[in-house]
C-alpha cells in the first residue's frame, strides 16, 4: 500500500484554526485531529489559548520525508511535565499566538501531564494521556465530516489509481462520490490519515462503513510525519457503490474514532 | 419490591425471628472465619455474626462504589441523583470525586455507565431489603473518595482505582459467604458477587488494554498486566481471592487495626467496622 503525502492535511496543521470551548482554561490541550481532550502518546496535539506566542510560525518540514521538527519555533518551547514527573519538550509544527500544534512526547507516561509554554509562567494547561485516542484528521473545517482519505485502486497487485474523498467546489470542500465499480480485477483500498492510533494492542482495529464491517489491513505509523498515523481499509465490498454518504466508523482498542462520512 | 429483595427480605425476617449462635451452628470454623470472628469479637463485643451484620458491611462497600463511579461519570453522588443514603450510624459527606474526562462512546465510558448504574442498583437493592425486613439500613458513612490522591484525574486512574474496588468487592463476597447463614440470601449474595466479578474482569481488561500500572493491594492481589501477568483474578485453583471483613477494612481504611481511615475517614457504619489487628500489605 502506498504511503501518499498528505499536503492537505499539512496546511492545517501549519496553520490556525478555531476551537471554542464555553470557558476556556489558560491552555486547553486537544487532539490536533478532533478537538477531543484525551490523546495519546507520539499523536499531534493542539494547545489552544491567548498569547501563547507574539507571531504565527510553521515548521519547515517541505519535502523532509521523514522530518524531525524543531523544539524551539518563533523563539518559543513547550515544556511538558507527565504524570511521573518526567519532563520533555515537544517538537512543534506550528505556533501562533492562539494555537500550537504540536507532538506529545512518545515516551509521556500515561495519565495527566501539564504542558506549559514558555512564552509565559501562567500559560499552562493540563493534558490527558491515554494510551490510544484515535482521531481522523478531517478537510471541511467546522463540520469536520469529511475525512482526509484517498482512494486506492489496485489492479493486478499494482496501484491503478488515486483519488482523493474530497473535492473544490466554488472554493469549498466537498465530499466527492466515490466509484468503487471499477472494472474486472479491480480492488478497492481506503487510507485514512488520522493520529492516536499507532499505540493499539493486537487486537483488530475494527472498521464499518455504513454499518457494513471492512477489513483494516494496517494501523500505524504514517511514517512520513512525526505523529502522524494511517489506516488502511479494504477491500471495499461492491455492494457499497451508489449507497450514498455512509459514516465511517473505525475504533481502536474499544476507543472510537471521530465518526466521518463517505459518498459512494 | 423485585426478587432478589422478596428472598433477602425472607430471609432478615426469619433471622430477625429467631436469631442462632452462627459459630456453634456452624460447628467447625475454617482459618479465615476465625480470623473473621476475632475481628469482630474485638470490633462489637459480640461473638455471632448475623446476616444482618454482613448485609450492613455490604452495603458499606456498595456505597463506595456508587459514590466512586456515579462521580467519574456524572460528577454527582448517588444523594444527588436519588438514592437513598440515610440510616442507622452516621451519615457522611462525600469528598474528593469528580467528573473524569472519557472518550466518550469508548467501551471504557460505556462500561462504566453500565457498572455505575449497577452498584447503584445494588445499594438500593440491600437498603430496599433490609428496610423491608424491617431493619434500618446504615447510612452511608463519611467517604473519601481521593484517599489515594489519584482515581478522577484522568482515564487510567479510574481504572487503577475501579479495579481495586472491584477486586476487593469481589474477595469480600468470597469471604463474607460461609459465615451467611441462609441458602436463599446465599444465593442473592452469590448473584452480586458474580455481578462484581464481571466488573472486575472488565476492569482489568481494560487495565491491559490502556496500559495501566496498577500495585498490589495486600498478599493476595493478582495483578492484571501491564503490571501483573493475569486478565483475570483467578488464583493456581482457578478461584477468586478471598478476604475477611477485616481484611477488606484493612484495605479501604489503609492500615491494620483501625476503626476509620481513607476510604472512611469517620469509619463504616455497622457492626463490622474494624479492620484486621495484623497488616496484610503485601510487599
Amino acid at each position: 500500500m502506498p504511503s501518499m503525502r498528505p499536503h492537505i492535511i499539512f496546511t492545517c496543521l501549519l496553520s490556525a484554526g478555531t476551537l471554542t470551548f464555553g470557558q476556556a482554561p489558560t491552555v486547553t490541550n486537544a487532539s490536533g485531529a478532533n478537538s477531543r481532550l484525551v490523546v495519546s502518546p507520539d499523536s499531534i496535539v493542539s494547545a489552544w489559548g491567548t498569547g501563547l506566542s507574539t507571531q504565527t510560525v510553521a515548521a519547515n518540514i517541505t519535502g523532509t520525508g521523514s522530518s524531525t521538527l524543531p523544539n524551539t519555533l518563533g523563539g518559543l518551547q513547550l515544556s511538558l511535565k507527565d504524570s511521573a514527573n518526567a519532563t520533555f519538550q515537544p517538537a512543534l509544527y506550528m505556533v501562533s499566538p492562539t494555537q500550537i500544534n504540536y507532538v506529545l512526547p512518545a515516551n509521556t507516561a500515561l495519565g495527566t501531564a501539564v504542558l506549559s509554554v514558555s512564552t509565559s509562567p501562567g500559560l499552562t494547561g493540563p493534558v490527558y494521556v491515554s494510551n490510544v485516542a484515535p482521531a481522523i484528521f478531517t478537510v471541511n473545517g467546522t463540520m469536520a465530516t469529511i475525512p482526509a482519505a484517498q482512494l486506492v485502486r489496485f489492479n493486478s497487485g499494482a496501484v491503478t489509481a488515486v483519488d482523493l474523498v474530497y473535492q473544490l467546489n466554488s472554493g469549498d470542500v466537498v465530499a466527492r462520490q466515490l466509484n468503487i465499480s471499477g472494472s474486472s480485477g479491480d480492488s478497492f483500498y481506503l487510507m485514512v490519515y488520522a493520529t492516536g492510533v499507532r499505540r493499539h494492542s493486537r487486537n483488530p482495529v475494527i472498521a464499518t462503513i455504513g454499518g457494513t464491517s471492512v477489513p483494516v489491513t494496517y494501523a500505524g505509523p504514517q511514517n512520513q510525519y512525526p505523529g502522524f498515523d494511517q489506516i488502511n481499509i479494504g477491500p471495499l465490498p461492491v455492494s457499497l457503490a451508489g449507497k450514498g454518504a455512509l459514516d465511517l466508523v473505525i475504533r481502536v482498542d474499544g476507543v472510537p474514532a471521530n465518526t466521518v462520512k463517505l459518498t459512494f | 419490591m423485585n426478587i432478589s429483595q422478596k428472598v433477602i427480605v425472607n430471609n432478615i425476617r426469619e433471622k430477625l425471628a429467631n436469631r442462632r449462635d452462627f459459630v456453634q451452628r456452624v460447628g467447625m470454623a475454617s482459618a479465615g472465619l476465625a480470623a473473621f470472628l476475632a475481628a469482630t469479637d474485638s470490633a462489637s463485643g459480640q461473638s455471632a455474626i448475623t446476616d444482618v451484620d454482613i448485609l450492613q458491611f455490604a452495603l458499606n462497600l456498595e456505597y463506595l462504589e456508587a459514590e466512586f463511579y456515579t462521580f467519574a461519570r456524572l460528577g454527582k453522588t448517588i444523594d444527588q441523583m436519588g438514592i437513598g443514603i440515610t440510616g442507622s450510624g452516621t451519615t457522611g459527606a462525600t469528598t474528593g470525586g469528580q467528573k473524569v474526562n472519557f472518550i466518550e462512546g469508548s467501551t471504557l465510558a460505556q462500561s462504566a455507565d453500565e457498572i455505575g448504574a449497577d452498584e447503584r442498583a445494588h445499594v438500593m437493592l440491600l437498603r430496599g431489603a433490609l428496610t423491608a425486613a424491617g431493619v434500618q439500613p446504615v447510612a452511608k458513612p463519611a467517604i473519601n473518595l481521593n484517599a489515594l490522591g489519584s482515581g478522577f484525574e484522568s482515564q487510567e486512574a479510574f481504572i487503577a482505582l475501579g479495579r481495586a474496588f472491584e477486586d476487593v468487592g469481589v474477595s469480600a463476597y468470597g469471604g463474607a459467604a460461609p459465615l451467611i447463614q441462609s441458602k436463599a440470601y446465599l444465593g442473592v449474595a452469590a448473584r452480586i458477587l458474580a455481578a462484581e466479578a464481571e466488573h472486575t474482569g472488565n476492569l482489568r481488561l481494560h487495565a491491559a488494554l490502556y496500559q495501566v500500572k496498577t500495585a498490589a493491594l495486600d498478599a493476595v492481589d493478582i495483578l492484571p498486566p501491564p503490571s501483573g501477568g493475569r486478565y483475570i483474578s483467578l488464583d493456581a485453583t482457578g478461584l477468586t481471592a478471598v478476604r475477611t471483613p477485616g481484611q477488606v477494612l484493612n484495605i479501604v481504611y489503609g492500615g491494620a487495626g483501625r476503626s476509620s481511615g481513607a476510604f472512611f475517614p469517620n469509619g463504616a457504619n455497622g457492626t463490622l467496622k474494624t479492620s484486621d489487628a495484623a497488616a496484610t500489605l503485601g510487599t
